[in-house]
C-alpha cells in the first residue's frame, strides 16, 4: 500500500457509502487531492461489517444506491448485504478511487490546528494533515452492549450481530437472542431452524410490515442494462412513493392508522396464537421506532422451539440468562442484537476543535447538533456526512449523503472564490436552524408517538432524523449559504516572540 | 360594498395576518430583548487642542491585564461598540475596555473644520491610550475611520506599537484609495454622487443653523447594511447617524480622499492584527480589507458573507471572538509591560 501523504486537500474518514461517494463526487469536480481513511482492511462501512445471517437492506435498492452508479444488476428489490458490499467494492474500481483509498489505517485523533487553519491526524499508520475533513463514520458504527450483570461471566460464546462470530457453529444450540430491532428481525428466522432453542428477550415488539420484496429476473435486468432511462424510472417511483409515506410520520394519522391496521393484519395472519399475538403488539404509535419489514419474523417466532421473554434481563449466568420473574433458560450461545452506540460515535471522541473540547465534549453541552446535518460551530473545515438530523425513517439515506456531498464541493468552491483557507458556521446560524428542526419534529410520531427509540436522547431531543421530506434537504444543501459562515485566512507569519 | 361588510371584510383579513405571524413566530427564533448599556465609568480627555472627548471605561478598572480601546466610524459614536464591550468584559473581566467619541461626535466637544481629519483622530487617540492606559498592554481597534485613525495613530507613532501597542483590530476598513470606491452602483453615478455630496452637506449645515435637523434615512441605511438585514440594528445605527450634527459629516468628509496610510502599515508588521470585513460591504469593501490583511504579514483575515459595512453589529458575537482572541495572541507573546501586570 502506497504510504500516506503528509499532506491532503481532503481527508475523508470511513469508506462507506458516505467515504466512497464524497471520493467519487470530489474527483468529478476537479479536485483530485484526497484520501480515504479505513480503519478495516476493505471498504464498504456498515455493510461490511454486518455479515449476520440474512443481513439486508430495508430500503429498495435502486433508492438506495448511487445515483451516478446505477447499478442494473441488483438480484431482488431487497438486495442482500453481500450484493451491496459487493457494489461499493464495484464502485471504487469504476470510478478509480481505489488509490485514494488507505486501508488498515484508523483515525486515531484529529485536532484543527487554528494558526495554520488545517486538521492534524494522528493515524495507525501515521500522521498527515488536511485542508478539510470529511467524516464519512455515519451512527450505525459502534455496536452498543447492554450493561447485563454476569454477562462476562457467561461460559459460552458472546458475540453482536454487527460483528457476527461466523466460526460459531449454532446448529443444534439453544441459543439466546437479546433484541428485536431491525438486525434481530432478519437473524432471527435464519437461527431458528438450526436451532435446538432459541429464547428471545424482547424489551419492546417493533411494528412490522410486510416486505415486498421480488427477485429481478434476468429478463428485468437486461432490461435495465439496456434501457437506463426504465431504471431512472423505478428508481424514481420508489422515491416518490416513500416521499408519500413519510406522511405516515409527520401527517395527521390517517396513513397511520392505516400503516397500523396493515400490520395488525400481518401479525394477525402469521401469529395465529393469541397470547404470542399478544406480546408481540406494540403499544406505541406505529413509525416512532424503526418500522421493520419481514414476512419470516412473524413465522419464525410462532415455531415450537422459540420462546418470547418479555419480562425483561435480571442476570446472565454461565449457563443461562435469567428473565426479570426469575425463570432461568439455560443458553449455550448469547447473540446481542441490541444495535449501535448511535448517540456516542467514536469519531466525536477523537476530533478536538479550535477550542480544544472534543466534538463530543461539545454534544454533551448542546446536545448533537449540526448547521444543515453537516457542520459544527467551534470545528473548522469538517463536514459530518450523515451527521445529526440526517437520519431517515422513510427513505434512503444514500440520498441524504450524496446532497451532503454536493455541499462539501460547493464549501470548497466558496474556500477559492474566498480565497480564504478555513470556514465555520456560526453558532448563531447553527442554533437557528436547530431551533427550526426541533420545532419541525415536535408534532412528528418520532417525538410523539408514545416510546422510547435511538432516534431520541437521555433527554428527549430527536437528534437524529430528518423532520420532512428528502428534496428538502437535497434543495437546502444544493446552495452554500455563506452567509452562515465566516470565513478566514490564518496569518502568514506568526508574531515573532 | 357596504359598510358591515367592508368592516368584516377588514377584520378578517387582519385576523388572518395575526394568524399568518402567529405560525411564522412559532417557527422563528424569539426576539431577544434589547440588552442594556454596559456599566462604565465616563471621563473626559483633553486634546491637544482642548477639545473634551467623551470616554468610556468597563471592566477593571486598576489592575487590568491589558487595555482594549475601540474607535469607532465617521457619523456613529462610541454606542455602536457596546456589543463588544459586553462581550470582552463578560469573557475577560480582567480586562479594560475604552470606548470614546471621536470630535465632533457623539458627547464629545466640536472640532474646528481644519482639524477634522484622521490625521488628528490618531493624535487624539494617542491621548486616550495615554490617559487610560498609562502602563500595561494594550490592543487597538477600530471600525471604519476608526480602523483609520489606528493607521493614523501608526503613521504619528510607529515606536508606540514596539512598546505599548501588543495588537490591532481592522473592521470594516481601509488603508487608502477610497476616491475609487463606488458604492455598489455604476462608477459614473457613483462620481455624481460623490460630487454632489460635498453640496448636499453644506446645505444641510445651513439648514441646521437654522435649526432643521439633518434628513437620516434610506440612503444611510443602504449605504450601511445589506438589503434583508436585521431591522433592529438598522434603526439602531440611524438613530446614531441622527445625533450626528451637519456640521460634522461635512467637515470630516474631505479627509477620506486624503487617506493614504499603506506605509504607515510596517509600524504594525511585528504586532498581531486582525482584520475583519463584510462582503457586502459598500464603504470599505472586501478588496481593501485583503489589501490591508495582505500588507500585514501577522494579520488573520476573516469574511463575512452577506455581511454589510457594519460588521460588528451584523456579526457581534464573531467579531467579539475575534478580538477576544486576538487579546489572547497579542498578550501570550509575553511583552515587557505584561511582566510587571499583577496576577
Amino acid at each position: 500500500m502506497t504510504d500516506l501523504p503528509d499532506h491532503v486537500r481532503v481527508a475523508v474518514i470511513g469508506s462507506g457509502f458516505s467515504g466512497i461517494g464524497t471520493a467519487v463526487r470530489l474527483a468529478q469536480a476537479g479536485e483530485h487531492d484526497v484520501v480515504v481513511l479505513e480503519r478495516a482492511g476493505s471498504v464498504g462501512g456498515t455493510w461490511r461489517d454486518n455479515t449476520y445471517p440474512g443481513c439486508a437492506c430495508d430500503v429498495p435498492s435502486h433508492l438506495y444506491s448511487f445515483s451516478f452508479a446505477p447499478n442494473p444488476d441488483w438480484s431482488r428489490a431487497f438486495s442482500r448485504q453481500p450484493e451491496i458490499r459487493a457494489y461499493l467494492e464495484r464502485v471504487c474500481d469504476d470510478f478509480g478511487v481505489r488509490s485514494q483509498l488507505h486501508l488498515d489505517t484508523e483515525l486515531l485523533a484529529g485536532t484543527w490546528d487554528d494558526a495554520a487553519a488545517l486538521w492534524r491526524l494522528e493515524t495507525s499508520r501515521g500522521p498527515l494533515t488536511a485542508d478539510l475533513l470529511v467524516s464519512g463514520c455515519g451512527g450505525l458504527v459502534e455496536p452498543a452492549y447492554p450493561d447485563l450483570p454476569g454477562l462476562e461471566t457467561f461460559a459460552g460464546p458472546v458475540f453482536h450481530s454487527a460483528r457476527w462470530d461466523h466460526d460459531v457453529d449454532l446448529a443444534g444450540k439453544r441459543i439466546a437472542v437479546i433484541g428485536t430491532g431491525a438486525s434481530a428481525i432478519q437473524f432471527v428466522p435464519e437461527l431458528q431452524p438450526e436451532a435446538d432453542r432459541l429464547v428471545l428477550f424482547q424489551r419492546t415488539p417493533p411494528w412490522v410490515l410486510p416486505r415486498m420484496d421480488r427477485e429481478y429476473g434476468q429478463k428485468q435486468k437486461d432490461l435495465f442494462r439496456e434501457h437506463p432511462a426504465l431504471q431512472r424510472v423505478a428508481r424514481t417511483g420508489q422515491y416518490w412513493f416513500r416521499e408519500w409515506n413519510l406522511l405516515a410520520f409527520t401527517g395527521k394519522g390517517g396513513l397511520r392508522r392505516k400503516a397500523e391496521q396493515e400490520a395488525r393484519k400481518h401479525l394477525e395472519r402469521q401469529v395465529p396464537d393469541p397470547e404470542l399475538r399478544e406480546r408481540l403488539t406494540p403499544d406505541y404509535a406505529i413509525g416512532c421506532k424503526r418500522v421493520l419489514i419481514s414476512n419470516d419474523y412473524y413465522p419464525a417466532v410462532s415455531q415450537d422451539n422459540v420462546d418470547v421473554v418479555t419480562s425483561g434481563i435480571a442476570e446472565v449466568r454461565p449457563h443461562a440468562v435469567v428473565d426479570a420473574d426469575g425463570v432461568e433458560h439455560e443458553v449455550d450461545v448469547i447473540v446481542l442484537g441490541t444495535g449501535f452506540r448511535v448517540m456516542d460515535i467514536p469519531v466525536a471522541h477523537r476530533l478536538t476543535g479550535r477550542e480544544g473540547r472534543t466534538l463530543s465534549e461539545e454534544w454533551q453541552q448542546t446536545g448533537a447538533a449540526a448547521h444543515r446535518g453537516t457542520t459544527v460551530a467551534g470545528f473548522p473545515n469538517l463536514f459530518l456526512l450523515l451527521g445529526p438530523n440526517t437520519a431517515l425513517g422513510h427513505s434512503s439515506v444514500v440520498f441524504m449523503i450524496e446532497a451532503q456531498i454536493a455541499y462539501v464541493v460547493k464549501a470548497l468552491e466558496a474556500l477559492e472564490e474566498y480565497d480564504a483557507r478555513a470556514l465555520e458556521v456560526r453558532r448563531e446560524a447553527q442554533d437557528a436552524y436547530d431551533a427550526q428542526l426541533q420545532a419541525q419534529l415536535e408534532t412528528t410520531v418520532w417525538n410523539s408517538g408514545g416510546c422510547r427509540s435511538w432516534y431520541r436522547d437521555e433527554d428527549g431531543r430527536n437528534f437524529t432524523l430528518w423532520p420532512t421530506h428528502t428534496y428538502t434537504f437535497k434543495r437546502q444543501l444544493s446552495r452554500f449559504d455563506a452567509e452562515a459562515y465566516a470565513l478566514r485566512t490564518p496569518a502568514r507569519v506568526q508574531e515573532p516572540v | 360594498m357596504n359598510k358591515t361588510k367592508a368592516l368584516g371584510l377588514t377584520a378578517a383579513v387582519v385576523g388572518g395576518a395575526v394568524l399568518v405571524r402567529r405560525a411564522t413566530a412559532a417557527a422563528a427564533l424569539p426576539v431577544p430583548a434589547p440588552l442594556p448599556p454596559p456599566v462604565s465609568r465616563d471621563r473626559t480627555v483633553r486634546t491637544e487642542d482642548g477639545v473634551e472627548l467623551s470616554v468610556h471605561e468597563h471592566g477593571e478598572k486598576d489592575s487590568a491585564s491589558a487595555t482594549v480601546v475601540l474607535a469607532h466610524g465617521y457619523v456613529q459614536s462610541s454606542r455602536l461598540w457596546n456589543g463588544q464591550v459586553r462581550d470582552l468584559v463578560d469573557a475577560r473581566p480582567d480586562l479594560r475596555v475604552v470606548t470614546y467619541d471621536h470630535r465632533g461626535h457623539g458627547r464629545s466637544g466640536r472640532t474646528e473644520r481644519h482639524r477634522a481629519t484622521i490625521q488628528q483622530l490618531g493624535r487624539d487617540l494617542a491621548r486616550v491610550v495615554e490617559a487610560v492606559a498609562p502602563t500595561g498592554p494594550v490592543v487597538v481597534g477600530g471600525h471604519s475611520m476608526g480602523g483609520m485613525t489606528v493607521m493614523a495613530l501608526a503613521e504619528e507613532h510607529p515606536e508606540l506599537f514596539a512598546e505599548r501597542i501588543v495588537g490591532a483590530a481592522f473592521v470594516g476598513t481601509s488603508a487608502g484609495e477610497l476616491a475609487d470606491v463606488t458604492y455598489g452602483l455604476p462608477a459614473p453615478v457613483a462620481k455624481a454622487v460623490k460630487a454632489l455630496m460635498p453640496r448636499l452637506n453644506e446645505a444641510a449645515v445651513k439648514a441646521e443653523a437654522k435649526g432643521k435637523a439633518r434628513k437620516v434615512g434610506a440612503g444611510d441605511a443602504w449605504m450601511t447594511f445589506p438589503r434583508g438585514a436585521d431591522k433592529a440594528l438598522v434603526r439602531e445605527v440611524l438613530d446614531v447617524h441622527r445625533d450626528c450634527s451637519a456640521e460634522t459629516v461635512a467637515a470630516f468628509l474631505p479627509t477620506f480622499s486624503d487617506h493614504d496610510r499603506r506605509t504607515a502599515l510596517a509600524a504594525l508588521a511585528h504586532v498581531p492584527t486582525v482584520v475583519v470585513v463584510g462582503d457586502r460591504d459598500v464603504l470599505c469593501p472586501l478588496p481593501h480589507s485583503r489589501a490591508l490583511a495582505d500588507a500585514l504579514p501577522t494579520s488573520e483575515l476573516t469574511v463575512f458573507p452577506g455581511v454589510g459595512h457594519m460588521v460588528h453589529l451584523e456579526r457581534r458575537a464573531e467579531v467579539s471572538r475575534i478580538l477576544l482572541s486576538l487579546v489572547d495572541r497579542a498578550t501570550t507573546g509575553a511583552p515587557r509591560s505584561l511582566a510587571t501586570a499583577p496576577g
